[in-house]
């Protein structure tokens, strides 16, 4: 009997030693050679204990950065090379997921061999930012950067035809707030607005002021205005151009939203998006035509 | 004699079965090799130029943007719709940054680093705490770095919020122990009505200290059953939103002050908090709720037919958007968003106060909700982890087309899959790890071994981990992964798994160290001070030094943002928003 235990408990051992192996084989394979690589070639680093020393840590050098800043840029938009029925190069038309499709559109269209932009609204969706203000549902835009001059001006010419109009504000904006526009309005009214809306900031009701004007539109008529800024005199103005004749409609300071914090003494922040619009909840069209920013001195 | 040779036969068997154990090392066994020391000398690398460029924006002050630019150098910033920008320093999401401050002077021996996160804090608690006790950090305040100035990126004056934030209470205690201990007893003063249970993720900078927090009476738990033994939620919140992340800060802040004090009564309210939606959880499922009540509705029908005007007077939004699915349809009930908070953040948390402070039954808590959203939740297609959306009695949303535009999202969204992160690996181990009996962690562990091969780790093996099979040449590059494996390391002494979180650590260093920082993969902008990476690679550098994990600062969160109003990425209209989506989703291709 001893033997016999003795017997089993050899084989045992050895099956032992090779169920082992195959275990290790099927089991962890290269993992177990890695360990024992590691645990017989690899020396410990000599920088375990002075992390820090001279001769372990290496400062980098001073990173290279880019500058951040500005570069400037203008608006010059005639339409004249656009592709017909194609929204303009350089133009952003808002929609989100809850606008139908073609529910708002802007697209390039010719008539006497002059291209314009046509522009339709259902006036059926909006953003959802700001909430609890007019929020436009049409918004078409453009960016410039006279971020270092902080002053500019911008010409635009609009028109809202007889049959099937819409209201249209064209005018610039700092970001999404307006700085200066002018609106055509339902009755054909022309109101400037300044500044606004910036509500949930400031939650002083600063949706902007608006100011009418003796101008009246007459539809199918092309209206070209002007738009001047100038952050260093605290200005912004809007006029009619009536043929060679500027008529101003009306001139103000920065409005409170264009200022950091909604802030009487806050840093003026400059205009740098030309800003279309048509109204929540009524659909029509506008065109619309040179669009042109540039700087102070005409550039 | 047949007992002998029983006996001889278990010995051998119980020798095959330690086969693999042979292998074992101590970690004073363990080499640290040139590569360990690489990894390292790019986590101080990071951590050098986080504080040179950080501190030279404005030398007036110690403190630190949240984020650097890594093509200017500059602070991140935040962008109001009208174009004014603020370089923003949120303390509140810098809590993994001093951690692997302190983690850095732990493993360099050079106090230079803990002392810098030490005059961050001192600094900002000295400067920009209320005269009620609330900092100015979190959600929705921050300071401006060129004015030294605090900022709110909600209203004019927006409220107090942390959610899952969780901060390094233990330096701030440390640096200023009068300005934390009043910061945590004004947070429960601000957030919580003791009187109704009501708890509100904002909390108003204007309300007043009270000399008597957490000594008023007790209450009954709000959350009762029915007549089938399924809770009622309440809809009868004043405008508070009891969001778990919100509660997860608020308990974990009371905890500490319990802890450190030796005053029982702010454990006795985390513990009431924490039971509420326990109590809201489903009973038969398991799995739990992101908030146990729902808003009384305060806004008029008219104010409410917009279903894009998600404000919570007007009652739940889960039941406004969800409606076809009846009942259930509640913010509480959802399991597809905010799981997160819910599995995570609040898990990890639980976990925490059940090792430091002895709240055992946290943990059955954790492993019954970890169980029940994984035996309903998970499912594995196409080689990923992921979830099945459902609410949390195991009605599944998969497929639903949302009628209308909501809280939740536009109108014709389909509710699909939802990938589960490799944030789920911890809470589930750690679960593990902190369950007694092995029959309990069976389940746990049994999807936990599926997920961890689904993530390309490689097999852990069976119950108890001794016998893995991992994939030592894994591509992930996951900070989560990497202390997962590391904890297991620290369970089992089994070399494979350091050996495995070697690779892990190697991976995120070339996969994530570009421009003379970390980031999130080599085209993203911004380097992050919250990101849990080097914080990761510390306590793995810490644990083949042979350092303690427990000398080592612990990993918690990784949830710090900011929200408010702000200029959306179109640069042309107004949205409401976090850093997380629209700061650091940018890319070196956005910079202009």
């Amino acid at each position: 009997m001893k033997k016999t235990l003795i017997i089993l408990m050899i084989f045992l051992t050895f099956s032992l030693v090779a169920f082992d192996e195959a275990t290790i084989a099927v089991f962890t394979q290269a993992s177990i050679q890695n360990l024992l690589d590691v645990s017989t070639a690899v020396q410990e680093s000599p920088c375990k204990n002075t992390p820090l020393a001279e001769g372990c840590y290496i400062p980098s050098d001073d990173l290279e950065f880019i500058s951040s800043t500005p570069e400037e840029y203008t608006i010059l938009e005639t339409f004249e090379t656009d592709r017909l029925n194609q929204i303009p190069r350089n133009w952003l038309l808002y929609s989100n997921p809850e606008y139908v499709a073609n529910g708002v559109f802007a697209k390039v269209i010719e008539d006497d061999a002059n291209q314009f932009v046509e522009l339709y609204s259902d006036g059926l969706q909006k953003p959802l930012y700001p909430q609890s203000a007019p929020t436009p549902t049409f918004i078409f835009t453009s960016k410039f950067n006279l971020d270092i001059a902080r002053s500019g001006i911008a010409y635009v010419d609009v028109m809202v035809p007889s049959e099937n109009k819409n209201a249209v504000s064209v005018g610039v904006s700092t970001g999404a707030v307006n700085a200066i526009s002018v609106t055509i309005d339902n009755d054909l009214s022309v109101v400037v607005k300044v500044g606004g809306p910036f509500y949930y900031y400031s939650q002083n009701g600063d949706g902007g002021e608006y100011f009418e004007t003796d101008l009246v539109a007459t539809t199918d008529t092309w209206y070209s205005f002007k738009f001047e800024w100038n952050a260093s005199e605290n200005y912004v103005k809007a006029y009619w151009l009536d043929g060679e004749t500027e008529v101003l409609l009306h001139s103000d300071t920065f409005h409170i939203s264009n200022r950091f914090n909604a802030s009487a003494t806050g840093a003026i922040l400059v205009p740098n998006v030309f800003k279309v619009t048509m109204p929540y909840g009524q659909s029509g069209y506008a065109y619309l035509d040179n669009v042109i920013v540039e700087r102070m001195d005409g550039e | 004699m047949k007992k002998i040779l029983v006996f001889g036969l278990l010995l051998i068997i119980g020798f095959m079965q330690n086969g693999i154990v042979n292998v074992h090392a101590s970690s004073s066994d363990i080499i640290y090799t040139d590569e360990d020391y690489a990894r390292l000398h790019t986590v101080i690398e990071h951590v050098e130029n986080i504080l040179k460029y950080g501190h030279a924006y404005n030398t007036d002050t110690n403190l630190l943007p949240d984020a650097i630019n890594t093509l200017t150098g500059e602070p991140a910033k935040w962008v109001f719709p009208n174009r004014a920008e603020v370089a923003y320093s949120d303390v509140a999401n810098q809590q993994n940054f001093y951690r692997t401050l302190v983690a850095l002077s732990t493993v360099t021996g050079d106090d230079k680093y803990t002392n810098e996160a030490k005059a961050i804090l001192g600094e900002f608690m000295m400067n920009y705490q209320n005269v009620n006790g609330l900092m100015y950090w979190g959600g929705h305040r921050t300071i401006d770095l060129d004015t030294l100035t605090v900022q709110s990126t909600e209203s004019e004056n927006g409220p107090h919020e942390l959610k899952n934030m969780l901060p390094y209470y233990e330096l701030m205690l440390e640096v200023n122990e009068e300005a934390t201990l009043q910061f945590i007893r004004q947070l429960w003063t601000a957030h919580f009505r003791w009187g109704t249970a009501d708890l509100n993720r904002h909390g108003s900078y204007s309300s007043a200290a009270d000399v008597n927090v957490f000594g008023q009476p007790m209450i009954d738990d709000i959350i009762v059953m029915d007549e089938l033994g399924l809770p009622i939620i309440p809809s009868n919140s004043p405008g508070d939103l009891p969001f778990v992340n919100a509660a997860t800060d608020l308990a974990y802040a009371a905890f500490t002050l319990a802890d450190y004090t030796g005053d029982p009564a702010p454990q006795a309210w985390a513990e009431y908090l924490m039971r509420q939606y326990h109590l809201a959880s489903n009973p038969v499922t398991g799995m739990t709720v992101y908030q146990y009540k729902s808003t009384q509705i305060s806004k008029s029908p008219s104010e409410c037919a917009d279903p894009t005007y998600t404000n919570s007077g007007c009652g739940d939004r889960v039941a406004r958007q969800f409606r076809d699915f009846g009942a259930i349809a509640r913010e509480s009930n959802v399991e597809w968003k905010n799981t997160q908070a819910i599995y995570v953040d609040n898990i990890l948390m639980l976990l925490e106060a059940a090792d430091k402070y002895g709240i055992d039954y946290y943990v059955d808590w954790a492993r019954g909700y970890l169980e029940g959203y994984l035996d309903y939740t998970y499912i594995r297609i196409d080689g990923k982890n992921m979830v099945i959306p459902m609410f949390n009695d195991g009605t599944v949303t998969y497929g639903y087309i949302v009628p209308e535009a909501g809280y939740y999202g536009p109108s014709n969204m389909r509710l699909g899959y939802v990938e589960m992160p490799t944030t789920y690996l911890l809470p589930i181990l750690r679960t593990i790890l902190a369950t007694d009996l092995e029959e309990d962690q069976v389940k746990l562990w049994t999807y936990f071994r599926e997920i961890v091969d689904t993530f390309g780790i490689g097999d852990v093996g069976p119950l108890g981990g001794m016998s893995p099979d991992l994939n030592l040449d894994t591509a992930i590059d996951d900070p989560f992964a990497l202390m997962a494996m590391v904890e297991l390391y620290n369970a089992t002494l089994n070399p494979q798994y350091l050996e495995v979180a070697r690779t892990i650590g190697n991976n995120i260093v070339n996969e994530k160290f570009y421009r003379g920082f970390f980031v999130e993969s080599e085209i993203m902008l911004y380097s992050r001070l919250d990101q849990p990476d080097t914080l990761a690679l510390l306590i793995l550098d810490g644990v083949i030094r042979g350092i303690d994990t427990a000398d080592m600062p612990y990993y918690l969160a990784d949830s710090g943002y900011i929200h408010g109003y702000l200029l959306a990425n179109d640069g042309v209209t107004e949205d409401r928003g976090y850093t997380q989506t629209y700061i650091y989703t940018k890319t070196i291709y956005d910079w202009e």
